[in-house]
C-alpha cells in the first residue's frame, strides 16, 4: 500500500466504505510536502466482521505513514467509534512508537463530552442511565413487548453488551482520548475558526452541537413550532418513575413505585377473585389484557436516547481557502443541531449559510435517514455546481434490521438532483468506472467525475482544489 | 308498597376539570361537582354497565384494585365517593361518569345507540367480525405522561406519572398526576373510541388531515362538554364578565397535565397560548397560512378546533347581544365590577345552548363524511350539509358563521368554486337508476335502529344490511359513468388493474357500514336516512413502498322519499388524489423516527395512533 500525498494546491478526501459506519481521512498540504492528516470517526455497525474495520485502519496507517495529526470523534455511537476498540491493537498508546501502528497526535470532541462542563456531564450521565436501564429492561422483557426488537437494535448503537449491561461506546471514547499524545480538546460552536498547524488557508468551523438543551433534544422535521409539544419538561422524573417500576434501577424513586397506599390484590389473589376472573382473566377476552403495553414506553425512551445522542454530533465545516470551497461533515446531526447553526456567529463574520452555499463535499448525515439532512436551511442551501455527496450506508444490512427507510428514498432523489448524479455510497455495487451516466447528466460531465474519483473498493478518494 | 319507576339519573361526584384546580381557592368550589349520569339498572361493580367496563389493573406494580360498587346504598346516598386522588375506587367512578356523559352527547346528536368498533380478526383463515359490547377502561394501565384509546384492544389506557421537577405549574414537583382524573382527557379518549366505532378507516393516515381530524374531533367534544355543567359555566362567565374569548378554563384542555409536563399552561387551548418568554397569555390570531405549515396531527387538529370554537364564540355573541343591550341601557358597554347574577345566569344559558347546538352539528356531520381519506374541507362540507338537512332556514346564520370560522383558518375544500352554502353542500349523484330500484333496496333493509334499540341487535342489523346492500349494488348494473359518479369501479374490464378481483373476476368492493340517521328538525318534521359506506382499495406503490390506496363513497338514501340524496365521494378512479397520497407518504415530515427504526411502524402494538402525546413524533 502506498502513502497518500497531495499536490501543493489540493486536499484529498478518502471516504472509507467499510459498511454501515463512518470513517474519513483527509490529507491537507503543509509547506514541507508532508500532508497534515485528519481522521474523522472510525466505526462500523451491523454484524460486519472486525476485519473490515481493521482493514480500514491498516489502510490509514499505510496512507499516513503511521500518524494522524488529528482525530475527530463526532459522537458516542458505535458506528462512529467501534474501530478504536475492535482494532485497538493497531493503535499506538499515548507513548507508543511502533511504526506499524497508528499514532494519534490530537483528538477533537464536541463540548458535550467535556468533563468540565456541567450540562455535558449531566447529559452524559443521563445517557449512561438510560442505556443501563433499557438494557436491563430488554433482558427481562416479556414476550409480548412489541418495542423490544427496536429497543435492542437501537442499543446496538452503543455497542451494548446486554449480558454485561455495559455500553462499549463510552469505553471507546475513553480509549481514543487516552491514545492521543495530547490532551483532548472539546469544541464549542462559533468563535474563531480553527486552523491546522502548518496548513495554510484551511479553516475549520464548528457548527454544532448546539449549546441549547432544547435544540439538542429536537429530532424531527416540523415546520410549525408549537410550544405545547416540546418535550423539554419531560426530562427525567417520569422516566425514572417508569424505570423504577420496570427495572428497579433507582432507589430514590422506589417509594413512588406504588401510586396508592390502599389495599389491592396481587395477581394471584385477583386470579381467584370473582370480579377479576369474570373480567381481566376471562379467557375469551384475553386479547384485551394489558400486561406489556406499559413497557412500550421503553421504545419511546430508546428513540429519545438515539435522537439525543445523534444531536450531540460534532459538526464541522472545512473551508479550503478563505471564501472558497467547503467540505461539510455534520456527522449524525439531527434537526435541532442543524437548526442551531443559523444562530452561530464566527469572529470573521462568516455564517452557516455562507458555508452551506460553498459546500462542495457533503458527508450525508446519519446514513441518509430522513431526519439528518435539513431541507430548507440545509441541503436546499447547497448550491455549488461542483457538489458531491457521500452516503456512508449499507442498505442491505439496514433492511435486515428492519430499518427500511435508511437511506430515505426521497432524500436520495434530491441528492441526485442537487449533485447532478454525483452521489457516492459505501454500498455502491458497480465500480464507478462501469456505471452509466445517471439520467439527465451529460456524458462529458459524468466522464469528468469518473476520472476525478478514485474507486479503490475499500474507499473512494476525491481531490479538491485549493484555490 | 308501591313500586316507584327507576330514577332517570345516577348522581356521581367527579372533578369538572382535574385535581389541580381543587387546590386553588377560586376554582375549588366549582371543580368538584356532581354529574348526572343516565341510570343503569343493571350496573355491576367495576363499574361494569351496558357500555363500559372499568377494570383497574396496574401492570407496572402488579396491583389489582377492587372495583367500586356504585349500587352500594352508602354510595347511592351520597352521590358516590367524594373526589380523592388517593382512592382508586374514586378514579373508577370518575372515568365511568365522564365517559357515560360523553356517550350520551353522541347518542342524542345521532339519534341512535352508539356502537364500539367491531373486533376484526382472522381465525383459521376465516375473517371474523365480532360485536364488542363494552369499551374497557384501565384507569392505571400506563406509567408515563400519556393516555390512549387502543383500537386493537377496544380499551382506554390511562397513565400516571410524577410531575416535572422543574416548572411543574401548580403541581407538587415529583407529585403524581393521574390522567384518568382529568375530565378532558377522559372525554377526549372516549371520543376517539366513539369516532372509531363510526369511521374505522379514519385511523389510516392517507393525508395530513386524517389523524388530525381524529384529534380535533376528540378535542371539540371534550371542550364543549365543559359547557354542559352549569356551575362551571356560570363561574367562568362571571369571571370573564361574559367575554368567553378571553382566557378561561372552558376553552382549555387538560390544565394539570399540561403544567405537569412543563408546558406552562393547559395541554391545549382553543383561544390562546402562554408566551413561553413572558409567561403572559395571549389570544391566537387566525392565520390562514398556519395550516400549510402544520404537519403534526395535534398541531393541525388544533387549527380545526380553533375554527369551530371561533364559530361558537360568534354564535354566542350574537345570541347575547340583546341581553347585553338590555342590561346596559342600550350601550352594550358593561359597567365595571361584577355582573348581576341574573345576567350571569342568562348568559350562561345562552352559552350552554350555543355550545349544545355547535356540538350537535359537529357530531351529526359524522354521518356526512366520506368513508376514507377525510380532509378538513370535507368536514366543512359535511357540517354544512348536515345542518342544511336539519334546519333548512338558517335564520341565525349558523352555517355562514361556521364557514367564516373555517375560512379564517385557511380551511377550504379542494373541489368547490365558492364558499357559499350552495356550493359546499354535497351533491345528489346522477345515477339514472331504474325505477323502483331504491325502493327495492330500502324494502330489504332493516331500519329500526334508534335510541331504544338493543346494541347487539343494532350491530347484527348493521351487518345484515351491509350484505343486502352488497347484493343490491352487485345486481344494479351501473354503467361506467354512474360508477364514476359514486367513485367506484365495478366492472372487470374497465376497473384499474391494481384493484383486486374476487374469485369470479369481479372487482372487490366492501360495504363498510349501513347506519340509520334519524332526526326531528325544529319544524317538527321527522327525517330518516340510510347512511351507506362503500369502499374499495388499490394496491399501489410510491417511493419504493407499497400501500393500499382506498376510495369509495358514502351514500345517503332518504328512507321516505326513496332517493339517493347525496354521494360523498373519494373516487377510486382519482389519479390526482393517488399522486397526492404518494407525495404525502414520502414527505419527511410524515416519517417518524419510530418508522425509521421499526419494520412495522403502523403496527398497532408499536405505535398507538391516538396517544394523548404522540410518542416520538
Amino acid at each position: 500500500m502506498e502513502r497518500l500525498f497531495t499536490g501543493a494546491r489540493e486536499v484529498r478526501v478518502r471516504a472509507y466504505r467499510q459498511g454501515f459506519g463512518d470513517c474519513f481521512l483527509l490529507a491537507l498540504p503543509q509547506g514541507d510536502g508532508e500532508p497534515f492528516y485528519v481522521m474523522i470517526d472510525c466505526g462500523l455497525l451491523l454484524a460486519a466482521p472486525k476485519q473490515r474495520i481493521e482493514a480500514v485502519v491498516r489502510n490509514i496507517i499505510a496512507a499516513t505513514g503511521g500518524t494522524v495529526h488529528l482525530a475527530v470523534v463526532t459522537h458516542e455511537h458505535w458506528d462512529h467509534l467501534s474501530g478504536f476498540l475492535d482494532a485497538r491493537s493497531l493503535f499506538n498508546d499515548e507513548r507508543g512508537t511502533d511504526p506499524e501502528k497508528l499514532t494519534i497526535e490530537r483528538v477533537w470532541l464536541g463540548w458535550t463530552e467535556d468533563p468540565t462542563n456541567a450540562l455535558a456531564m449531566r447529559l452524559r450521565e443521563e445517557r449512561g442511565e438510560r442505556v443501563r436501564a433499557l438494557s436491563a429492561l430488554i433482558e427481562s422483557a416479556p414476550a409480548g413487548l412489541g418495542s423490544a426488537p427496536m429497543v435492542e437494535k437501537l442499543l446496538s448503537f452503543f455497542g451494548t453488551d446486554l449480558a454485561a449491561r455495559q455500553s462499549r461506546t463510552s469505553l471507546a471514547l475513553e480509549t481514543v482520548v487516552g491514545l492521543a499524545r495530547n490532551e483532548a480538546e472539546f469544541l464549542y460552536p462559533g468563535g474563531t475558526p480553527r486552523t491546522l498547524a502548518g496548513v495554510e488557508g484551511v479553516r475549520v468551523y464548528v457548527l454544532g452541537p448546539p449549546e441549547n438543551e432544547t435544540l439538542l433534544k429536537r429530532s424531527n422535521p416540523r415546520t410549525s413550532a408549537s410550544e405545547v409539544y416540546e418535550e423539554k419538561g419531560l426530562a427525567l422524573s417520569p422516566e425514572l418513575s417508569f424505570f423504577a417500576a420496570a427495572v428497579g434501577s433507582n432507589d430514590e424513586f422506589a417509594t413512588l413505585a406504588r401510586p396508592f397506599e390502599v389495599a389491592s390484590l396481587t395477581p394471584d389473589e385477583a386470579g381467584t377473585d370473582p370480579f377479576f376472573r369474570r373480567t381481566y382473566f376471562d379467557e375469551t377476552a384475553s386479547w384485551r389484557r394489558v400486561e406489556a403495553d406499559w413497557l412500550e414506553f421503553s421504545g419511546e425512551l430508546a428513540l429519545r436516547l438515539d435522537r439525543d445522542t445523534n444531536n450531540t454530533s460534532l459538526a464541522l465545516a472545512f473551508e479550503l481557502v478563505p471564501g472558497g470551497r467547503v467540505l461539510l461533515f455534520p456527522a449524525d446531526a439531527q434537526v435541532g443541531n442543524w437548526l442551531s447553526w443559523q444562530d452561530v456567529e464566527w469572529a470573521n463574520g462568516v455564517t452557516a449559510n455562507d458555508l452551506l452555499e460553498r459546500t462542495v463535499f457533503y458527508k450525508v448525515g446519519h446514513h441518509g435517514s430522513h431526519n439528518s439532512t435539513l431541507r430548507d436551511l440545509g441541503l436546499e442551501r447547497m448550491r455549488h455546481p461542483e457538489l458531491i455527496a457521500m452516503v456512508p450506508v449499507d442498505q442491505g444490512s439496514a433492511a435486515r434490521q428492519g430499518w427500511s427507510r435508511i437511506p430515505f428514498a426521497p432524500l436520495l432523489d434530491r441528492l441526485q438532483e442537487k449533485t447532478r448524479g454525483r452521489v457516492l455510497r459505501s454500498d455502491d455495487g458497480e465500480a464507478l468506472r462501469d456505471r452509466p451516466a445517471p439520467e439527465g447528466v451529460t456524458a462529458s460531465v459524468w466522464q469528468a467525475f469518473q476520472d476525478r474519483v478514485i474507486d479503490a473498493g475499500l474507499y473512494y478518494e476525491i481531490p479538491f482544489p485549493l484555490d | 308498597m308501591t313500586t316507584s319507576p327507576p330514577p332517570a339519573f345516577r348522581r356521581l361526584r367527579a372533578y369538572l376539570f382535574d385535581p389541580g384546580l381543587s387546590g386553588q381557592i377560586d376554582t375549588a368550589a366549582i371543580n368538584e361537582a356532581t354529574l348526572r349520569v343516565g341510570w343503569e339498572e343493571a350496573l355491576e361493580p367495576g363499574p361494569v354497565g351496558e357500555y363500559l367496563e372499568v377494570v383497574d389493573f396496574d401492570p407496572a406494580t402488579g396491583c389489582f384494585y377492587p372495583p367500586v360498587d356504585l349500587n352500594d346504598h352508602i354510595l347511592l346516598a351520597q352521590d358516590g365517593l367524594p373526589p380523592s386522588e388517593g382512592t382508586p375506587q374514586f378514579h373508577q367512578q370518575m372515568v365511568y361518569a365522564v365517559a357515560m356523559t360523553t356517550i350520551r352527547h353522541f347518542e342524542q346528536a345521532l339519534g341512535r345507540t352508539a356502537l364500539w368498533a367491531a373486533r376484526e380478526y382472522i381465525e383459521a383463515g376465516q375473517f371474523r367480525r365480532e360485536f364488542v359490547q363494552r369499551l374497557r377502561i384501565y384507569p392505571h394501565a400506563l406509567r408515563e405522561p400519556n393516555a390512549y384509546y387502543s383500537p386493537a384492544k377496544k380499551a382506554l389506557l390511562f397513565g400516571y406519572f410524577p410531575a416535572a421537577r422543574t416548572n411543574p405549574g401548580r403541581n407538587l414537583p415529583g407529585g403524581l398526576v393521574f390522567t384518568c382524573l382529568s375530565h378532558d382527557v377522559v372525554a377526549h379518549e372516549v371520543t376517539h373510541a366513539l369516532l372509531d366505532g363510526i369511521h374505522a378507516r379514519f385511523t389510516e393516515a392517507s393525508n395530513p388531515d386524517v389523524l388530525a381530524f381524529h384529534e380535533a374531533f376528540a378535542d371539540i367534544v371534550a371542550l364543549f362538554q365543559h359547557f354542559s355543567y352549569p356551575e362551571a359555566l356560570r363561574h367562568q362567565i362571571a369571571r370573564t364578565r361574559g367575554d368567553l374569548a378571553s382566557q378561561n378554563l372552558l376553552g382549555q384542555l387538560a390544565q394539570q397535565f399540561g403544567e405537569a409536563i412543563g408546558t406552562r399552561g393547559a395541554l391545549r387551548d382553543a383561544l390562546g397560548f402562554t408566551d413561553p418568554a413572558t409567561g403572559i397569555w395571549r389570544p391566537h390570531k387566525p392565520d390562514p397560512a398556519l395550516l400549510q405549515q402544520a404537519t403534526q396531527a395535534h398541531d393541525r387538529g388544533a387549527i380545526l378546533v380553533a375554527a369551530v370554537f371561533d364559530a361558537f364564540l360568534t354564535i354566542y355573541k350574537s345570541r347575547v347581544a340583546d341581553l347585553l343591550r338590555l342590561a346596559t341601557g342600550g350601550t352594550g358597554v358593561l359597567p365595571a365590577g361584577d355582573l348581576h347574577p341574573d345576567l350571569v345566569n342568562r348568559l350562561a344559558q345562552e352559552a350552554a345552548k350555543s355550545a349544545r347546538h355547535v356540538l350537535s352539528i359537529c357530531i351529526r356531520a359524522l354521518d356526512y363524511c366520506p368513508p376514507v381519506d377525510i380532509t378538513f374541507g370535507d368536514y366543512l362540507r359535511a357540517i354544512v350539509t348536515a345542518d342544511f338537512d336539519m334546519v333548512q332556514d338558517d335564520e341565525r346564520g349558523y352555517r355562514l358563521t361556521i364557514i367564516e370560522g373555517f375560512r379564517r383558518r385557511g380551511i377550504y375544500p379542494r373541489d368547490v368554486r365558492t364558499l357559499s352554502v350552495e356550493s359546499l353542500r354535497w351533491k345528489e349523484p346522477k345515477l339514472n337508476l331504474p325505477r323502483g330500484s331504491v325502493k327495492r333496496l330500502v324494502d330489504s333493509l332493516r331500519t329500526e335502529w334508534d335510541l331504544r334499540t338493543n346494541r347487539e341487535a343494532a350491530f347484527k342489523l348493521l351487518h345484515d344490511n351491509c350484505r343486502r346492500v352488497h347484493v343490491w349494488l352487485s345486481g344494479l348494473g351501473l354503467d361506467e359513468e354512474a360508477q364514476r359518479e359514486i367513485g367506484l369501479a365495478l366492472d372487470a374490464e374497465s376497473a384499474p388493474a391494481t384493484l383486486p378481483r374476487n374469485a369470479d373476476g369481479k372487482p372487490v368492493f366492501e360495504v363498510h357500514s349501513v347506519r340509520v340517521a334519524r332526526r326531528v328538525s325544529p319544524d317538527g318534521q321527522l327525517h330518516a336516512d340510510a347512511v351507506i359506506e362503500i369502499t374499495q382499495k388499490r394496491m399501489e406503490e410510491g417511493l419504493g413502498r407499497k400501500f393500499k390506496y382506498r376510495g369509495g363513497c358514502t351514500l345517503l338514501i332518504d328512507l321516505h322519499r326513496l332517493t339517493v340524496k347525496y354521494a360523498i365521494v373519494k373516487s377510486i378512479w382519482n389519479e390526482g388524489r393517488l399522486e397526492r397520497e404518494r407525495q404525502f407518504r414520502g414527505n419527511p415530515a410524515q416519517v417518524s423516527l419510530r418508522a425509521t427504526y421499526s419494520p412495522d411502524p403502523g403496527g398497532r402494538r408499536m405505535a398507538e395512533p391516538f396517544a394523548l402525546l404522540h410518542r416520538e413524533d
